[in-house]
């Protein structure tokens, strides 16, 4: 369950604030999957409708059951959060509430309070200043790709509508992907991998004029889909530090690469410290 | 090579790093030749500017001669001299085929970062923190410029570096300042600031028709030089500023103000202490007196056109003067690159010699002395030019 392994990240120490977390977090699980087991009966009631998720059922039943532990072994949580000291700093309490939060959100985003299936979607536009048919043709170009989504190495055609996706893992390792183009209208391109990955990644392109002959404006959806048992780790793994950025930045060096040709960087400059760039940068290019 | 590295509040050094290189096509490397400190420099050596980074090499006033062009670069060759514009602009997207260059949409690689400050990013700005791109600054021997093709303009050898070296931002600034204000034969126009920008606003009213130019500030040598170019002056610790603009024109006010102080003003009294303590507490960004004074004297109908450098959220701005008297505000990031050669040419013809600012000159070794003197406004300072070798 995402909350309790976000709690177990936290560097905390030892103490009865930590053990009175671990009690409200239990009883906001059991909570939580006390509503997910009988939120649908009641919904079935008022509606008449005699199916259900059994899906929601068993994830109540698993949150209920994360909380029943977390209330029994609360030392078993203080332990993974403790430390020599013997004390609960206002900074332990503060940043095993912050990451609760943050484990609420990472859930919510990742789709766990979701359907049967956790999928998650991003999309975003930008105008560029190039013809929709010259956007087109440099998108459809699978070995123009790799210039603007950043974390492909390469790409590969294999025949018309199938490519394979050389993308830089996380631990410098290659990762592979066949991807079928499912749709190519000449305005709209849309993508779908394919083969036995736990993860499918699907998404779209489309190049709308612009009123007044002005230019381009792409739109870009990206989706993400995986069973709803795909640990959070793997889902975190594909989607990246910060997946909406990552959609946005992607249309941005399209963009510049239409418009300009290249990529504004300042990777490689002089500066009075060890690298020319800063973690401002790095934030900001995803 | 040497550059000048900022690492705090009122702490710049002249550090050893390494040189520049061609990191894009259309990158060109420059020789810096004369650079100069702009008051808008003061901002981050004051630590007024955020993501500011240790490190940082400062300066975007700068002119020299290319050493190194990216294949790209066709219309510059080694050893052309060239003043480059502060804003770096691409010259392909929309706002710059509109001639907004400082509106530039490619050219600030942390635009993601601007847009949650400002909504939207303005383009990247040379030495200029890393919400404006991170891009190492021309207060060194060497520095890169990007969308080189686009940017510098060369200069004929006759004129000498004084000359044109304002070219990067100080003039034109200055211009489209004037020139935002529409100026009509005879108009009449109050110039808030007497520092470069505040003289070179002076002198391009006066270029585009102005009858009359009001300047205010508190400096002797600073309205001294306003007033040996034609403007009559008003010392704002001496007299009352409203009354006397009033008193000056009728009672209606001046046609159009130019506020060129920007966020560290000073001001006296309650509303300067007000100001200082708001600024210092973060609960405001700016210190922004002058503005609301050239809001609340600006005539009925009239413009209010802003150079000085603000960064975010300034308090008790008058705007309900706005409203009711149908007063025009207009600023930006000076759009360098339209102005390059119209100004050129006026120092060409011997119209303009904007080497008139220059009050000190000295080697770029001596940087953290010229930030510290020109900050202080020790020895009459005004405008200091840095030389790297």
């Amino acid at each position: 369950m995402a909350t309790a392994n976000l709690v177990s990240w936290a560097a905390g120490r030892n103490g009865g604030a930590v053990r009175k977390v671990a009690r409200s977090l239990g009883w906001f699980s059991i909570g939580l999957g006390a509503a997910e087991i009988l939120a649908p009966l009641a919904l079935t009631k008022l509606t008449g409708n005699s199916g259900r998720s059994r899906e929601s059922t068993r994830r109540g039943l698993r949150r209920v059951a994360a909380g029943v532990g977390l209330l029994a072994k609360p030392p078993a949580l203080a332990r993974l959060l403790a430390s020599s000291n013997g004390g609960v700093s206002a900074k332990t309490v503060a940043a095993v509430a912050g990451v609760t939060v943050a484990g609420v959100i990472a859930a919510k985003k990742l789709g766990a309070f979701g359907k049967g299936e956790r999928a998650v979607r991003h999309s975003a536009s930008v105008a560029v200043n190039r013809l929709p048919e010259d956007c087109y043709r440099y998108w459809r170009d699978p070995q123009k790709l790799p210039a603007f989504f950043k974390h492909l190495k390469e790409v590969r055609a294999n025949g018309d509508d199938r490519l394979e996706w050389v993308a830089r893992g996380p631990n410098g390792q290659d990762i592979t992907c066949a991807v079928a183009v499912t749709e190519d209208t000449g305005e709209t391109i849309a993508w779908r991998s394919v083969g036995d990955a736990r993860i499918t990644q699907s998404g779209w392109v489309r190049f709308e004029p612009m009123p007044g002959g002005k230019g381009t404006v792409v739109r870009l959806h990206i989706q993400y889909e995986a069973p709803a048992a795909t640990p959070d780790g793997a889902m975190q793994q594909m989607l990246g530090r910060d997946p909406a950025l990552r959609v946005r930045k992607t249309l941005l060096r399209f963009k510049q690469m239409m418009e300009t040709g290249e990529i504004a960087t300042t990777e490689g400059q002089p500066a009075g410290r060890p690298s020319g760039t800063t973690w401002l940068d790095r934030m900001a290019s995803v | 090579m040497k550059a000048t590295c900022w690492y705090g509040t009122h702490h710049v050094r002249v550090e050893t790093v390494p040189d520049p290189k061609i990191l894009n096509p259309r990158d060109a490397i420059v020789r810096v030749t004369s650079t100069a400190i702009c008051g808008s420099d003061l901002h981050l050596y004051d630590g007024y500017i955020p993501t500011t980074q240790k490190g940082d090499i400062l300066g975007h006033e700068f002119m020299g001669e290319v050493v190194d062009t990216g294949p790209a670069v066709i219309n510059l060759k080694v050893g052309d001299r060239v003043v480059v514009p502060f804003p770096i602009a691409c010259g392909n997207c929309f706002s710059c085929q509109e001639g907004k260059y400082s509106l530039c949409e490619n050219s600030n690689p942390n635009s993601v970062l601007a847009e949650k400050l400002w909504g939207h990013s303005p383009c990247g700005i040379f030495g200029y923190s890393h919400l404006l791109g991170g891009y190492a600054g021309g207060q060194a021997e060497y520095v890169r410029v990007p969308f080189a093709d686009v940017g510098p303009i060369k200069i004929p050898r006759e004129l000498r570096d004084e000359q044109v070296l304002f070219l990067s931002d100080i003039f034109p600034t200055g211009y489209m300042a004037a020139e935002a204000c529409h100026i009509q034969p005879g108009d009449t126009i109050a110039v808030w600031g007497c520092g470069p920008v505040g003289q070179f606003a002076i002198k391009s009213a006066f270029l585009l028709g102005a009858g009359r130019v009001i300047a205010i500030d508190r400096f002797p040598e600073r309205l001294g030089m306003a007033r040996k170019q034609g403007a009559e002056i008003i010392d704002y610790e001496e007299i009352d500023v409203l009354e006397t603009l009033k008193e000056k024109t009728g009672g209606r006010g001046p046609d159009s103000c130019i506020e060129a102080v920007g966020m560290e003003s000073h001001t006296n009294g309650f509303i300067g202490l007000y100001d200082k303590v708001k600024q210092a507490l973060r609960l405001e960004t700016g210190r922004p007196h002058p503005l609301r004074q050239a809001i609340l004297s600006c005539k009925n109908g009239g413009t209010v056109s802003v150079p000085g450098v603000y960064g975010g959220f300034l308090d008790k701005i008058p705007f309900g003067s706005i409203m009711n008297r149908d007063i025009t505000i207009r600023s930006g990031q000076t759009h360098v690159h339209r102005y390059l050669a119209p100004l050129l040419k006026r120092i060409v013809d011997g119209e303009v010699d904007p080497s008139f600012v220059i009050t000190h000159s000295m080697p770029l070794d001596d940087a953290p002395k010229a930030y510290s003197m020109f900050r202080s406004k020790e020895d009459g300072c005004i405008k200091v030019v840095l030389k790297p070798s």
